[in-house]
């Protein structure tokens, strides 16, 4: 594994991650969630990570936290230095100061992520008296100036409501400002606009954008949207089956994509007038079973590109020659034709939409 | 909620309410044996009964008795015992206060077990503390409220004999008096519905750990306790207020046994009294006002329903 | 847990099932079996503890613990499985047809087992039995009646849901009648909820009865009941607790045992339902 090559962009990353594994117990046995990650976000920067349901983001992401329930992890190992403290060496107590406090979190469902039966400013205010010592009218103030802040029109009606009483975007608006609510350095936005409408999406998106530039905060974007990636990101990281398969500059991976499945996942993303959804599908065959230690690499069955060492060496994240991000692959996709290119495409045509 | 609703349920309450007296009337009817020999002795003449059954009003057509004692009880007059010639009415409200005690004390002993227990068991789950809770709860379950009620009694007033074991003491000459007499009954009816609301509100805790918005609570650095208190609480709690409400209407005079066997002058004695001698005045008004008190907090808790969750309230 | 869960009812299930079996059985053959008479009394050991000659002692009139508890259990089976039959049947009946048949007939069952709740239970029990007279059949009866509601209400539920399916939508379209589509299609969907809530029941029924013989109006003396043995065990608790302690503990064991089925039961069928 290739440790002395962090992202380009990060002098002083906020967040560094080396070899970081997480296995999973599942009935089947375990599973490699996230196999080996090493990736670094610095602050005032977003870094999307990239991939299907089940690749290993979401695991990635709430097991930094400590999220998952301890009897579902069965290893985790590797070290993740969040302004230079191991998260991984930290325990409960000491990670549920970090929480809330200096990462935030958005969550893919507003509707379900936020308590239906609390109005908007006390689930606000619970953080704020946990990590700022804010009580009574001090913390329900506070609140209504977050609100205000994420854009949430009449904010001072609004905190008396119950989630059911907002819309999709309103609510993720909230749950926003409750990720914001004690200043966090890092926030975690993990898939924050699959669940709305495509113009909310937009709106969401840009307030997340933002939001980053006037707190100089760092932000892992989860998505699979590769348009929202696209306009929205830095950096970028695809995962496969919990390993890394490409990273690096948004406009380098996705202009020149080297991993035979970030070329799929491009190849696969919708037009502007075509279907949206069940993209991902288009790339044939099944992700590999992650209770099986895989010798090679693990798109080797799909791999339109595929040779004998890919099914019996695993790939390294190495950088392909002319290549301005690194790929783990044995038989890289040769870099494009200067000019041509599908990822100006989708982001000429998701710039568009935007505005509108 | 909408005032229809409303509406709609107070009118079925009110339904109910007939049918109850109406069933009670006919059940009263129906009961073999007669007052009169049990207020004259079996010695009585036919002309002795004739006059007491005219006396008591027992000789009119069914229909005609129903109907004098129904409006009568419209107007706040259940009528006289036959037996005693007290008011009923008088009756029932010095008979409400101890079952009235008895039940509200024990739902208080209930809750104050059961909730925390029940919070903690259920964040603790597959622990030892879980699981012995877990044992404990399906033990009081399969135990029979009288059986209960011999082991306590056994137990404390027989053995220790720190409480008294029978016997009752108004509220407004000793207090403290009220509260021992009233400590082994209520902590037999506190023990059963313990062990039921442990186990709903377990179940309802572990639904709501998890839904996504604890995991975002957590994910906020929110202590245990404000996860459970604030976060997890309220939305587990809908079915145990539903089963708390119930159960306050059935014990307010349900709790026969457990009065009964502790002395206590309440609504499930007056009405087992009744039962035997045949008292009807007296048989009629106890259930009736049981059931009203019944219906009433069946009524209290769908409204409280609404105020618990909001989803209800801006859904109906 | 998923882990935990193997099909078939799990090693917990099978200890309660041959208790209830064995005591099942006893009640059965209680005539044939090498029992003391239930109402002779040993005068020369009243009150007796464990001995040859009496396997749990005697009460305080020198009767056959054991012989009475084979005995009572007679009573408590019968009524325990005859209550739940009838509520279960009924409730099964009336439930589904108030979720099948909208409007009236939905609206009168819902008010009569809402009368039903309302009404004090025990003081209904007490004056039906009373005015019947106490019997085993009257208890049975008295006791299957307030365990309709429950039944009803369990049932009613998933019958809503179920008759918004497809399936029985399209059985109504062919022209099924009601009564036909209740027992083809909704029936077989809502045993297995009825069947988990009736062993619980079971268990209900079994110490309501031990509650009327607690209060004397189960079935009269001299035959034995739990709750009898229990009542009259408490005259002398302060000097031979284990005369009440004895058949409490068996009344107690036999819910027990209900419940850890019931609770099998419903676990199982759970898994079950959730992976359709």
């Amino acid at each position: 594994m290739n440790h002395d090559a962090p992202s380009p962009s990060a002098a002083e990353p906020l967040l560094n991650l080396r070899g970081y594994t997480v296995h999973l117990n599942s009935p089947r046995g375990t599973v490699r969630a996230v196999d080996g990650v090493d990736v670094a976000v610095a602050r005032g920067r977003t870094l999307a990570v990239v991939g299907e349901s089940g690749s290993g983001k979401s695991v990635l992401c709430r097991s930094l936290l400590g999220l998952l329930p301890d009897a579902a992890v069965a290893l985790r190992a590797g070290t993740a230095h969040f302004d230079g403290v191991d998260l991984t060496a930290l325990g409960e107590r000491e990670l549920r100061d970090v929480r809330g406090r200096r990462v935030g979190m958005v969550f893919q469902d507003p509707m379900t992520a936020l308590n239906p039966v609390l109005p908007v400013w006390r689930q606000i205010a619970l953080p704020l008296k946990r990590h700022l010592g804010l009580r009574g009218r001090a913390a329900k103030a506070r609140a209504v100036e977050l609100l205000d802040s994420v854009g949430i029109p009449d904010p001072a009606r609004r905190a008396d409501q119950y989630p059911l009483q907002l819309s999709g975007g309103m609510r993720q608006r909230v749950m926003i400002a409750l990720a914001l609510s004690c200043d966090p350095e890092l926030l975690i936005a993990d898939e924050p606009t699959t669940a709305l409408d495509v113009t909310v999406q937009a709106q969401i998106l840009r307030l997340l954008d933002r939001l980053r530039a006037e707190r100089d905060m760092a932000v892992i974007l989860i998505s699979h949207d590769l348009g929202v990636v696209a306009d929205h990101s830095d950096d970028v990281m695809v995962m496969y089956a919990g390993r890394q398969a490409e990273l690096g500059p948004t406009a380098s991976v996705l202009a020149a994509p080297r991993m035979p499945y970030t070329r799929a996942l491009l190849d696969a993303a919708p037009t502007l007038h075509g279907p949206r959804g069940q993209h991902l599908a288009a790339i044939g065959g099944q992700p590999p079973d992650m209770s099986r230690l895989l010798s090679g690499c693990a798109f080797a069955d799909r791999c339109p590109r595929v040779q004998d060492r890919c099914r019996t060496e695993v790939p390294a994240m190495t950088r392909p020659p002319g290549s301005a991000h690194e790929a783990a692959c044995w038989n890289p996709v040769p870099p494009p034709r200067p000019g041509g290119g599908t990822v100006t495409g989708i982001s000429a045509a998701r710039r568009e939409s935007s505005r509108t | 909620m909408t005032a229809r609703y409303l509406l709609t349920r107070v009118g079925q309450a009110l339904l109910v309410l007939a049918c109850v007296a109406v069933t009670t009337f006919a059940l009263g009817r129906v009961l073999p044996g007669d007052l009169a020999t049990a207020v004259l002795g079996q010695s009585a003449t036919p002309e002795q009964i004739a006059e007491f059954h005219h006396k008591t009003g027992a000789d009119r057509p069914a229909v005609e008795q129903f109907w004098s004692w129904f409006t009568g009880v419209l107007h706040g007059d259940f009528g006289t015992s036959a037996l005693t010639g007290q008011r009923v009415s008088d009756a029932l409200a010095d008979r409400a206060a101890p079952s009235l005690l008895l039940v509200l004390l024990a739902e208080a002993f209930a809750l104050a077990v059961a909730v925390p227990l029940a919070v903690w068991a259920a964040y603790r789950q597959g622990r030892a503390a879980d699981k012995a809770a877990n044992g404990a709860s399906f033990l009081l379950l399969a135990t029979p409220q009288f059986a209960v009620a011999v082991l306590l009694i056994y137990v404390f007033a027989v053995r220790l004999g720190t409480l008294p074991a029978t016997g009752y003491v108004p509220l407004d000459e000793d207090p403290a008096q009220t509260f021992r007499t009233l400590l082994l009954p209520a902590v037999t009816l506190a023990l059963g519905l313990a062990a039921v609301y442990y186990r709903v509100l377990r179940a309802g805790v572990l639904d709501t750990l998890r839904q996504d918005y604890v995991l975002a609570a957590r994910a906020q650095g929110l202590t245990p306790r404000q996860v459970l208190v604030s976060h997890t609480l309220r939305p587990s709690l809908l079915p145990l207020v539903t089963l708390v409400g119930l159960n306050f209407g059935f014990l307010i005079g349900g709790a026969v046994i457990v009065e009964q066997l502790f002395a206590l002058p309440g609504l499930g004695t007056y009405a087992l009294g009744a039962v035997q001698t045949r008292d009807f005045a007296v048989l009629q008004g106890t259930v009736l006002l049981i059931a009203g008190v019944y219906v009433l907090v069946n009524l209290a808790v769908d409204l409280l329903y609404g105020v618990l969750d909001p989803r209800i309230r801006h859904a109906r | 847990m998923p882990a935990e869960r193997r099909p078939g009812l799990g090693r917990g299930a099978w200890p309660p099932l041959v208790f209830l079996g064995v005591l099942c059985t006893a009640a059965l053959l209680a005539p044939v079996l090498p029992l003391a008479d239930p109402t002779h009394s040993d005068t020369d050991a009243l009150a007796a503890g464990i001995s040859a000659k009496h396997w749990l002692g005697t009460d305080a009139l020198g009767r056959d613990t054991l012989s009475r508890i084979v005995h009572g259990a007679r009573v408590s089976l019968v009524v325990g499985v005859g209550a739940t039959a009838i509520g279960a049947v009924a409730g099964t009946l009336l439930g589904m047809a108030a979720g099948v048949v909208r409007g009236w007939v939905s609206a009168v069952i819902m008010r009569l087992t809402d009368v039903l709740l309302a009404f004090p239970a025990m003081i209904f029990a007490l004056a039906v039995i009373g005015a019947v007279g106490p019997s085993t059949a009257s208890v049975t009866v008295v006791i299957g009646l307030l365990f309709i509601p429950g039944f009803v209400r369990i049932v009613r539920a998933p019958v809503l849901s179920l008759s918004q399916r497809e399936f029985v939508l399209a059985c109504r379209a062919m022209g099924m009648s009601t009564p036909r589509l209740m027992a083809r299609e909704i029936l077989p969907n809502i045993l297995t909820g009825v069947l988990t809530y009736a062993v619980t029941m079971f268990g209900v029924g079994v110490m309501v009865e031990g509650g009327l013989g607690f209060l004397g109006v189960s079935v009269p003396p001299p035959e034995p009941t739990w709750g009898g043995m229990i009542a009259e065990g408490r005259q002398v608790l302060a000097q031979h607790p284990m005369v009440t302690l004895t058949p409490t503990l068996v009344l107690v064991l036999v819910v027990v045992c209900a419940n850890v089925v019931g609770d099998r039961l419903s676990a199982r069928l759970d898994t079950r339902g959730a992976m359709l």
